[in-house]
């Protein structure tokens, strides 16, 4: 099957992982295996009257009515803490 | 030219007591950063959230209020984007499509133009639950150029309406009286306090005859909404006027600057792979209607001001009672249990009111108004011809003002009786000045109103009426 | 030590020492773990024999001793613990230290068991083999070349070497069943719903539960009856008590079973000799026979695939470098955010990740995502239908446990293992897998469906098929 790297670019931008020439290269070629493989659901579904099923009892679910529980301290953390604050790089060089 | 503008509110439900999925405060001010936070609201591996049910009657009563189609179940959806404050990197929310059910589509507003003193309308297209991303505060060089970014959780995960209009609204004037009343309608029902810093943010989709939609994020006040919407309505009539083209784009409101300025453009619609949150099982509101409907009906703005209205208050004076909620309160409650509707009106829409604007205590709390009791009793006092209403409003309403707590027996002024005999008193004793003010000079009366006053030891007087009682007694000599 | 679990808690909780039995157990690590690495941390022996000693004055003092007196519990690394890391075979949580631990761990705790260390799993439980663990494959006890299946693979070895009495798997299309099928141990899926998934870290919300691996199914049964049952803290926890499970086997005469072509079909030769010689002996004892086919089963494989996809590429976006031990190295976020996921995660991570990305956005959603779901309560709807008027009888694994290495290449050939398991976490059903024998030294198992929450059911047809085999607590040697 023949692989669409933009389509692989596109969803690797909405996923948010940076992928190398050569992880794209074979990356490519299997999802397009596993999404040939996956389509059979479509042709499926087409021949089905069926609604989508996403909670597999479809009962409604509950509510919660106020209560304690343990917090969490951001310290316990492995991420980088400035006057109680969580540091996150934004628009800066590379920091390795 | 002629605008079209719909606007996207966000309003925090303040009230609520705890986030929309977990037992962290709804409420955080004042708290240190990143203290107010658990699993379940930054996201941790393995936490699941479970939904808030005074969230969703709050918002079930918003779209009672705002007659809405209501569905028998919301389903909440997952909204997809990488951002540093989004703990998970999406958020939990609703949307129309893709299984999702958000809880009201197509509503109506009807809010009041106190410049025309008209009615007007304003379609909703649909109100979303969803939970509110942390803040983020961006160090040097602001959003665009700043080296890190600052992120403080608290607010995550807190419960948000997000109020989605129609294009219906002809004018950035329009389109904040429709946010102002809106945020009484929210207030009203309990959900939220507008007043507190964040509680609220809008952003304008704005375009004029000739060009593209243009959307205007990033609006923190009422103000702003008009102005930030007059900017942009005539940035846009600029370009077209002078042969341009106004491009689709998203603009950032810089409230300091009074500008708005280019944010990102639009070139594809962005995609949130949106997808019902398997962790959340649809929500039956049927059990919640009952209690909505109460909460929705008895909370009703407008109505109250009908009310108001229909006791024979002028019109500015019921809408003034009606922009602070417990003012509007007292006053029914007062005239309930016997208050005149007039000067029960008089006192608290204008002269009590100003007292406290002057003291600059905030009219919104509860605290800083008298009893309702109080109030029964100083109209009783007035239409009785014990007090003059100037006397009232002299005397005891800057005390009250003082102290809402305070007895009124204690603030009183004393009857003109015993006053006669004081005044007779510091008149013998106060010969010089009573010479003096005969003889022409004025500031001799502001003497002795004071000898008067100390006379007559602590009690509560009017000056204005022992001034004119000196004139009446010096007048016969 | 081929003594079941529940006697050994038993004789515990009668005066037996605690410390002699974790003793025995950190004998068989001690001489196994080398060779098999089925566990990514061990709790110190100090620290067991310490828990071991704390039970014991318990004991002794007269107090209240729980259902798992003792007993040494090893944990699948994808569920929360505050003490031992949790990283989910990962490199993107490696040393992370969850701030709380799983309600299932809360339970095990509270009823005396001893945790003795968290088992290996393919990364995210993204796998059938125990291969794609980021740190390292876990080896099948019965033959060191071969793995134990996936994703449980470490807590079925565990099981299968003695270094634990019990242990909490999870099953999301077959984790914890295929495991118990490769290693000759019992894994039970619950029906969704019954255990809480609090503290579980998502891979496919909407078809996992945490499940109970034993050695035996009365061990299984003891256990589920700790785990199972209502949490408020998981919203799609059913609002049941906690199960009470009779150790008793069913009654032949009594039991119908439905053997649907689908399920019992396609298997290896020496698999499907086993299947039928055990369908055949319950046959001969009077259990009655249905044979069925349900066409659209064809389609499970990738209709389950298809939603655990999606659904695990929105759980894994929190994972951005923020919270998490595995950082990136730019400093502008976008691109930091893309390193740390392209560093932390395996590639078949990455794969389904992006195969659910794929799945759930603009233009594909509806031939993907939306599709499978539809599928997926048609294959539910028939699956109810016949789980009322029978157990279904269906294998576990269409192939015998393959060589390490062998079907790594070719993800698809990696997803046909579970061709059969995946069916029961579609329709939300229970399902069991036991073993029924061994073929060149290589365990065979098979696997029971029952309606919802009938777990009992399974249990004593489990306990039936037991005492035809004559296989329970098998250990390698």
């Amino acid at each position: 099957m023949e692989c669409r790297k933009e389509l692989l670019e596109r969803l690797a931008e909405l996923a948010k992982i940076a992928l190398s020439e050569e992880e794209k290269e074979s990356i490519c070629k299997d999802l397009e295996r596993i999404a040939g493989y996956l389509r059979a659901v479509g042709e499926a579904a087409k021949e089905l009257e069926a609604e989508p099923l996403y909670y597999v009892w479809d009962l409604p679910g509950p509510l919660r009515e106020p209560s304690e529980s343990p917090k969490v301290s951001i310290e316990e953390l492995p991420t980088k803490v400035k006057e109680g604050y969580v540091a996150v790089p934004w628009r800066g060089g590379s920091v390795e | 030219m002629k605008a079209m503008i719909g606007l996207e509110i966000h309003v925090q439900m303040t009230e609520a007591g705890s986030k929309l999925f977990c037992d962290c405060k709804a409420n955080y001010r004042g708290m240190e950063p990143n203290s107010n936070i658990c699993p379940v609201c930054i996201g941790l591996p393995g936490a699941l959230p479970v939904v808030n049910k005074r969230s969703v009657e709050l918002a079930l009563a918003a779209s009672l209020a705002f007659n809405c189609h209501v569905p028998d179940y919301i389903v909440f959806t997952r909204k997809h984007y990488f951002y540093p404050d989004l703990p998970k990197n999406y958020q939990i929310s609703m949307y129309e499509r893709a299984g999702g059910v958000p809880i009201c589509r197509g509503g109506k507003v009807r809010y009041l133009d106190i410049h025309s003193w008209e009615w007007k309308e304003c379609r909703l297209r649909r109100i979303n639950i969803e939970e509110d991303p942390g803040r983020t505060i961006y160090g040097e060089g602001g959003i665009l150029r700043s080296s890190e970014a600052y992120v403080d959780y608290n607010r995550s995960g807190v419960p948000l309406l997000e109020i989605i209009t129609e294009p219906d609204l002809k004018s950035a004037r329009e389109a904040r009286q429709l946010v102002e009343y809106v945020l009484l309608v929210l207030e009203y029902l309990g959900a939220t306090n507008p007043r507190l810093e964040g509680a609220f943010r809008v952003d304008a989709n704005v375009s004029v005859e000739g060009g593209e939609r243009v959307e205007v994020k990033n609006i923190g006040s009422t103000l702003d909404v008009e102005k930030a919407i007059n900017f942009e309505i005539m940035r846009q009539s600029a370009i077209i006027s002078s042969g341009g083209k106004v491009e689709r784009e998203t603009r950032h409101w810089d409230a300091e600057r009074g500008s708005t300025r280019p944010l990102r453009q639009k070139e594809q619609e962005e995609d949130y792979l949106y997808f019902p949150d398997p962790d959340l099982p649809a929500i039956a509101l049927r059990d919640m209607l009952p209690k909505a409907k109460a909460i929705a009906s008895s909370s009703d703005p407008a109505a109250l001001f009908e009310k108001a209205i229909s006791l024979g208050v002028q019109r500015e004076l019921a809408w003034s009672m009606v922009t602070a909620r417990p003012s509007l309160m007292l006053y029914l409650e007062a005239v309930e249990r016997g208050a005149d509707p007039q000067l029960a009106a008089r006192i608290i829409a204008v002269d009590y009111k100003g007292e406290l604007r002057e003291r600059e205590k905030d009219p919104h709390d509860p605290a800083n108004w008298p009893s309702a009791d109080t109030i029964v009793e100083l109209s009783r006092l007035m239409k009785e011809g014990a007090y003059t209403y100037d006397a009232i409003k002299g005397i005891v309403l800057p005390k009250l003002a003082e102290n809402p707590a305070a007895d009124l027996k204690l603030l009183l002024p004393q009857r003109a009786e015993n006053l006669e005999q004081v005044i007779e008193e510091v008149l013998k004793r106060e010969e010089r000045a009573v010479k003096d003010y005969l003889s022409g000079k004025a500031q001799a009366l502001n003497y002795l109103v004071g000898a008067v006053i100390r006379a007559a030891g602590k009690r509560a007087l009017d000056p204005r009426a022992i001034r004119e009682a000196i004139e009446r007694r010096l007048a016969k000599k | 030590m081929s003594r079941e679990a529940w006697r050994v808690a038993e004789e515990i909780r009668a005066g037996a020492d605690p410390s002699r039995h974790v003793e025995e157990v950190l004998e068989r690590i001690e001489r196994w773990e080398g060779a098999v690495k089925a566990f990514i941390s061990l709790d110190l022996p100090e620290a067991l024999r310490e828990r071991a000693e704390r039970l014991e004055r318990k004991i002794r003092k007269g107090e209240r001793v729980g259902k798992l007196a003792g007993l040494l519990v090893s944990v699948k690394d994808n569920i929360c613990t505050s003490w031992l890391p949790t990283t989910a075979g990962s490199r993107m949580l490696e040393g992370y230290v969850s701030p709380y631990n799983a309600t299932a761990v809360e339970r095990v705790l509270q009823e005396d068991a001893i945790i003795v260390g968290k088992t290996n799993l393919d990364e995210f439980a993204m796998g059938s083999t125990t291969e794609l663990s980021a740190f390292w494959p876990t080896r099948n006890p019965w033959d060191l070349e071969r793995v134990p299946g996936g994703s449980s693979g470490g807590s079925a070895a565990s099981l299968a070497y003695g270094g634990a009495d019990l242990s909490l798997g999870s099953d999301t299309g077959g984790s914890a069943r295929l495991p118990a099928a490769y290693t000759a141990t019992v894994g039970l899926k619950p029906t969704y719903g019954l255990v809480s998934r609090y503290g579980l870290i998502p891979y496919g919300n909407s078809l996992e539960q945490i499940s109970p691996m034993a050695r035996s199914v009365r061990d299984v049964a003891l256990l589920l009856e700790v785990i199972g049952g209502w949490d408020p803290k998981d919203a799609t926890a059913l609002r049941v008590e906690r199960p009470r499970l009779d150790p008793s086997p069913a009654e032949p005469r009594a039991l119908r079973l439905c053997l649907v072509k689908e399920m019992v079909e396609g298997a290896e030769e020496p698999i499907e000799k086993l299947f039928w010689n055990t369908i055949h002996k319950l046959s001969s004892e009077g259990a009655q026979l249905e044979e069925l086919s349900i066409p659209l089963l064809s389609k499970a494989l990738p209709a389950y695939y298809t939603i655990a996809f999606a659904e695990a590429s929105s759980n894994l976006a929190r994972y951005a470098g923020i919270f998490y031990p595995t950082k990136g190295s730019s400093g502008s976020w976008e691109k930091y955010v893309g390193e740390a996921r392209a560093r932390g995660f395996g590639r078949e991570v990455k794969r389904r990740i992006l195969m659910g990305v794929y799945a759930l956005s603009e233009g594909f959603r509806d031939e993907f995502y939306v599709a499978a779901t539809k599928v997926r309560r048609a294959i539910r709807d028939e699956v109810l239908k016949v789980v009322k008027r029978c157990v279904i009888a269906a294998q576990a694994s269409p192939i015998l446990p393959p060589k390490i290495g062998e079907r790594l290449d070719d993800p698809l050939k990696l997803y046909y293992m579970d061709m059969y398991t995946v069916i029961a976490n579609l329709a939300g059903v229970p399902a069991l897998v036991q073993p029924l024998g061994f073929s060149q030294g290589l365990p065979i198992g098979i696997q029971w469906m029952a309606g919802p929450l009938e777990e009992s059911k399974l249990i004593s047809l489990g306990l039936l098929v037991e005492e035809l085999t004559g296989i329970k607590g098998a250990m390698a040697e």
